[in-house]
């Protein structure tokens, strides 16, 4: 009489080698550790504008960022000045011919409203030049950049910071 | 019976570290890094415009200054014109006036012009920067230059000729300067405080005025003239 013999079967053992992977993730976080900088602002590049190159290395300050494109100058991302078949409305530029007015109202707004604490001990005129962040298109002519320069320095930002591209080395 | 002599092998017992909680960390530092990372290599390029000069005293007038401008007339020429120096604290003076005397139209009391040609725009800067170094050499301590831009210069054009009178690259040679005080260095640095200003003097006066080997009064007045204009409007218009 053969017995039934109730094979008491134990439960599969799965494991999963992730060796590997961990020495993946940590070779990736080292990485992100030697390359992660801890700055308070942050600047990404407009769409549309191809910032130029330079060497020049330097670090980003809290400050109004107007950008340059072949069809809109925009400051701290609201539309300022729009362009027409490249070239600024009459409607926009002062009796100048060279101050782009909406952009001057912004700068000019954006300086009272900074140094509104100084104002009581002395002139508003009397006060350092604010910086202003540049962004433009590399392409673009220097014919179009000199409103943009001088509508800043009308209105008191004449400290210029053009934001550049720093190519790898080769 | 003799006993048998057993050596025993002391070993220790296994031991195991238990890393889940180091790992949970490092996986969430990795995640944190990864959304937060970035990985544009922005930068930023000083320079200043030109500003109002109402608050100038007569005192301060009357100081003298250094004074360069670099001068861009198109793609492939440009001037150089460095200012009266007769009262400027120079490093070495003779060395100075006998640079000045090879390719320079001018003398001590009213300036210096010189005039730079090259095949391409990126010649012309190297060309620019050889021209400049003697001058640096011989006033280690300043800082300014303006810099006059053409408005057919593009912005990327823009860019490298100011990256190039601020100071040398990386790939180029350093050159030597020599302080008041004696002390030597090895330096790449130009003039790094430019302030920007426009040029839109005809191409022929320039060139005309410069074949016949005089100093164009006329354009460098001119620039200057600009300058001082938008320098009254941006002082009349600010004010208001």
């Amino acid at each position: 009489m053969l017995r039934k013999s109730h094979r008491h079967r134990e439960p599969l053992e799965f494991s999963l080698n992730i060796t590997s992977l961990m020495d993946v993730l940590t070779v990736l976080l080292f990485f992100l550790l030697k390359s992660f900088s801890v700055s308070a602002t942050s600047h990404t590049a407009v769409q549309g504008i191809r910032l130029p190159a330079s060497d020049v290395k330097g670090k980003f300050e809290e400050t109004i960022t107007v950008s340059l494109s072949s069809t809109e100058i925009r400051a701290d991302g609201n539309v300022m000045v729009k362009l027409e078949g490249g070239r600024f409305r009459p409607i926009d530029l002062g009796a100048d011919q060279r101050t782009l007015l909406p952009l001057y109202q912004y700068l000019q707004e954006q300086f009272n409203k900074k140094n509104q604490v100084f104002a009581e001990s002395v002139s508003i005129a009397e006060l350092p030049p604010g910086k202003i962040l540049i962004q433009a298109d590399k392409d673009l002519g220097f014919s179009h950049l000199k409103y943009l320069l001088h509508t800043a320095a009308v209105a008191g930002y004449s400290d210029y910071e053009f934001v550049v591209d720093n190519p790898e080395d080769n | 019976m003799r006993l048998k002599k057993r050596k025993f092998k002391l070993t220790l017992p296994a031991g195991e570290i238990n890393v889940v909680s180091l790992m949970d960390i490092l996986t969430t530092l990795l995640f944190f890094l990864l959304i937060v990372a970035s990985f544009s290599r922005l930068s930023f390029l000083t320079g200043s415009g030109v500003v109002s000069q109402t608050g100038s005293s007569s005192q301060e007038e009357m100081k003298p200054k250094f004074a360069l401008q670099v001068i861009f007339n198109h793609h492939k020429s440009a001037f150089i014109w460095f200012g009266p120096y007769a009262s400027l604290e120079v490093m070495n003076r003779e060395e100075l006036n006998r640079y000045l005397s090879q390719g320079f139209q001018g003398d001590e009391d009213n300036g210096y012009l010189k005039k730079i040609e090259a095949p391409n725009f990126q010649q012309l800067l190297v060309r620019i920067q050889e021209s400049l170094i003697p001058l640096k050499k011989s006033f280690p301590m300043q800082l300014d230059a303006v810099m006059a831009i053409p408005d057919v210069l593009k912005y990327q054009e823009v860019i490298d000729a100011m990256g190039a009178v601020r100071g040398l690259s990386a790939k180029q040679k350093e050159f030597e300067v020599v302080d008041f005080y004696g002390t030597k260095q090895l330096t790449k640095v130009l003039f790094p405080s430019i302030v920007l200003s426009e040029w839109t003097v005809e191409k022929s006066e320039m060139s005309e005025k410069v074949t016949n080997q005089q100093i164009p009064q006329t354009p460098v007045n001119q620039s200057t003239k600009k300058i001082s204009r938008m320098s009254k409007r941006a002082g009349g218009s600010h004010a208001s």
